[in-house]
């Protein structure tokens, strides 16, 4: 038995390890003084960091990205969680199409969804601004805060929203003071997840942003003329934002898993 | 002896049902439901799962709407008033706390929705708790409270409004056997000494008769009997409530003949006699039903001379609960009855399983229901 366990482990490890591992080898380089990424490492350096800041392009990019990643994250977490909401409460015909609608969009292949974005803001008249990454990117994060909220919502004690009702709460106040602080959890979740997905999304941005490169954008228009360190260091940065945003997302929802199971009335 | 269900025991009507049906797509789960709750009363709405009796109380909190017919309080329509406006708190069969508030923000939430000052709400909040006797959990969090902690604190929530009329909806189905006992009496205290009229949910018939001074006996939509609970206990009013409401044995028969206050049944089991029809409308070759309730079915060893009502019987089993023991018998034909006695009676007699025995039974105690054209 632990000799089957060993081997899991280190078949899970060796999986890691070569996810991992392009991330590492970036994270390190990095801090390489050498040009090229040469074995032995030269000294420790933060140059291509310094690089990095240097050049307005990339700032700027960075502030687009933050930008969009900011509006994104509030309108889809919005909207994700009116559609959780609107779910939840209403029977009505045809609620499974909506749900349906509401999924699909992460699950059209990138490209698609970009030239489709691109074909339809450009019809429109909304094509190659920054909001119109805006727009494209709130389609592809609502869905993941639809999940969020709809998987919380689902855990809620079907008679709460009626009982803060009985008490005297009319519809808005129990959002306010009832579904809202039980959501809190997903919708903070939401928040993060959704930014994260925003700021390192690629394709679609690549798409309908027009002369308005976000960072990736950015990133890849560099790294296609030339390869340089400067890519590492950007690399890590990204990373390590999008990395963050994750593991924030994750615990605020372990914490709440946690409060929940712990044994509460009527279940 | 006859529980009509109009009858209304005088008390002015706060709540009146007006031929109201309440359908849910195809499915009618209330039907044609007439009902007044007077100010003050302890009414018991009791039924098997499905009967119609937890829409009827949704109906009174407003979460549900009447499909047909009005809802009257004090003699007005309230049908299109929303909940938030109905000032009736429920009592939920689990609770339904609010997770992310403590005890105390829960029970102060009604007094929070009405704008009472912070302090003010506080201390009636706290007020509440200690007269429940569970001030020392107020900072707590729902999730960390037992089910009669928990229980009580939704109790509390609800009287904090100091209502008119508060609904339960099987407040106790989640508790143990002891805290059902326990917050059975603390429930009927408080009732007496608010005078709030309590509405209450049940499909547990021991809860609704010790409590209750108004029973409603529901069945498939409609009310089968209201009355007060020895009413209903002695003088079901159809075979539905005989079937649900105690421990009885029912024999379907036909009517032999009426004298002045006699009315003999041909029954499989025999021809019996009774002095106690459920109403004066019974004509000879009517079908009806004949109860007879456990506890009246007497056990002898030997046939007694002279007595009219008499069922030779096998004992099969029995089954003891405290001092009382029910004794299950199977009369020729395989027609099962039951007969309920002292635990000291039954030792006296000196039987076992397989045993045969002499069932009697007054003609008192014996009510005939005219059989009802749907069953």
């Amino acid at each position: 038995m632990s000799y089957k366990r060993h081997v899991l482990k280190g078949y899970v490890l060796l999986v890691l390890a070569f996810i991992f591992a392009p991330i590492v080898v970036s994270f390190v380089f990095s801090f390489s003084q050498n040009r090229f990424p040469t074995l032995p490492l030269s000294a420790f350096s933060t140059i291509w960091y310094q690089k990095v800041l240097d050049e307005p392009a990339f700032a700027q990019a960075f502030g687009r990205s933050l930008t969009v990643a900011s509006f994104t994250s509030a309108i889809a977490t919005f909207i994700g969680f009116g559609a959780a909401y609107v779910d939840y409460r209403y029977r009505f015909f045809g609620q499974r199409v909506y749900v349906a609608m509401g999924i699909i969009p992460p699950m059209v292949p990138v490209l698609i969804l970009g030239v489709a974005m691109l074909m339809f803001l450009s019809q429109i008249g909304l094509s190659g601004a920054l909001y119109s990454v805006v727009i494209a990117h709130v389609v592809l994060c609502t869905p993941f805060s639809m999940a969020l909220n709809r998987l919380r919502l689902s855990q809620m004690e079907p008679n709460l929203e009626a009982a803060a009702w009985n008490l005297g709460a009319n519809e808005w106040r129990t959002m306010r003071m009832v579904i809202v602080p039980y959501c809190l959890p997903a919708i903070l979740a939401s928040v993060f997840i959704t930014a994260a997905i925003s700021f390192d999304e690629f394709a679609i941005a690549w798409f309908v942003s027009g002369l308005e490169e976000t960072l990736p954008v950015r990133v890849l228009n560099m790294v296609a003329r030339q390869s340089s360190p400067s890519v590492n260091a950007i690399g890590s940065f990204t990373f390590t934002l999008s990395l963050t945003l994750v593991v924030l997302a994750q615990l605020v929802l372990i914490a709440s898993q946690r409060r929940a199971s712990r044994s509460g009335p009527g279940t | 002896m006859n529980g009509k269900g109009e009858s209304n025991g005088g008390r002015e009507a706060l709540l009146e049902f007006v031929d109201v049906d309440k359908r849910f797509g195809r499915t009618l789960a209330v039907s044609n439901l007439n009902l007044r709750i007077g100010r003050g009363d302890f009414v018991a709405i009791m039924g098997p799962s499905g009967c119609g009796k937890t829409t009827t109380l949704r109906m009174l909190a407003g979460l549900e709407r009447p499909t047909n017919g009005s809802l009257l309080r004090d003699g007005r329509p309230i049908n299109d008033v929303p909940p938030w406006l109905r000032r009736m708190p429920l009592v939920w069969q689990n609770y339904a706390l609010f997770p992310f508030l403590s005890v105390i923000d829960n029970v102060a939430f009604g007094l929070r929705n009405e704008k009472v000052p912070k302090a003010d709400r506080v201390r009636r909040s706290m007020a509440w708790l200690e007269r429940l006797g569970i001030s020392s959990l107020a900072h707590r969090s729902p999730a960390t409270l037992s089910g009669g902690q928990a229980q009580r604190v939704a109790l509390a929530r609800a009287l904090v409004l100091e209502p008119e009329v508060l609904l339960l909806d099987e407040p106790l189905s989640a508790l143990d056997a002891n805290m059902v006992v326990r917050m059975q009496s603390e429930l009927a205290q408080l009732q007496r000494e608010l005078g709030i009229t309590f509405v209450y949910v049940t499909h547990n018939q021991s809860e609704a008769l010790a409590m209750a001074d108004r029973v409603v006996i529901m069945n498939d939509g409609k009310v089968q009997q209201v009355g007060s609970p020895l009413d209903v206990y002695r003088s079901p009013d159809t075979r539905f409530v005989a079937e649900f409401v105690g421990t009885n044995n029912i024999m379907d028969g036909k009517v032999k003949s009426v004298a002045k206050a006699k009315v003999t049944v041909e029954t499989p089991l025999g021809v019996f006699a009774s002095t106690n029809p459920s109403s004066a409308a019974i004509r000879p070759g009517q079908s009806v039903h004949l109860v007879v309730s456990a506890d009246m079915l007497a056990v002898g060893r030997k046939r007694a001379p002279g007595h009219a009502n008499t069922v030779a019987a096998r004992l099969v089993g029995e089954s003891f609960a405290g001092n009382i023991v029910t004794l299950l018998l199977e009369a020729p034909g395989g027609f099962e009855l039951k007969a309920q006695m002292q635990h000291r009676t039954l030792q006296d007699l000196d039987t076992k399983a397989g045993d045969e025995v002499v069932l009697t039974f007054e003609s008192g105690d014996a009510l005939i229901i005219a059989s009802s054209p749907a069953g």
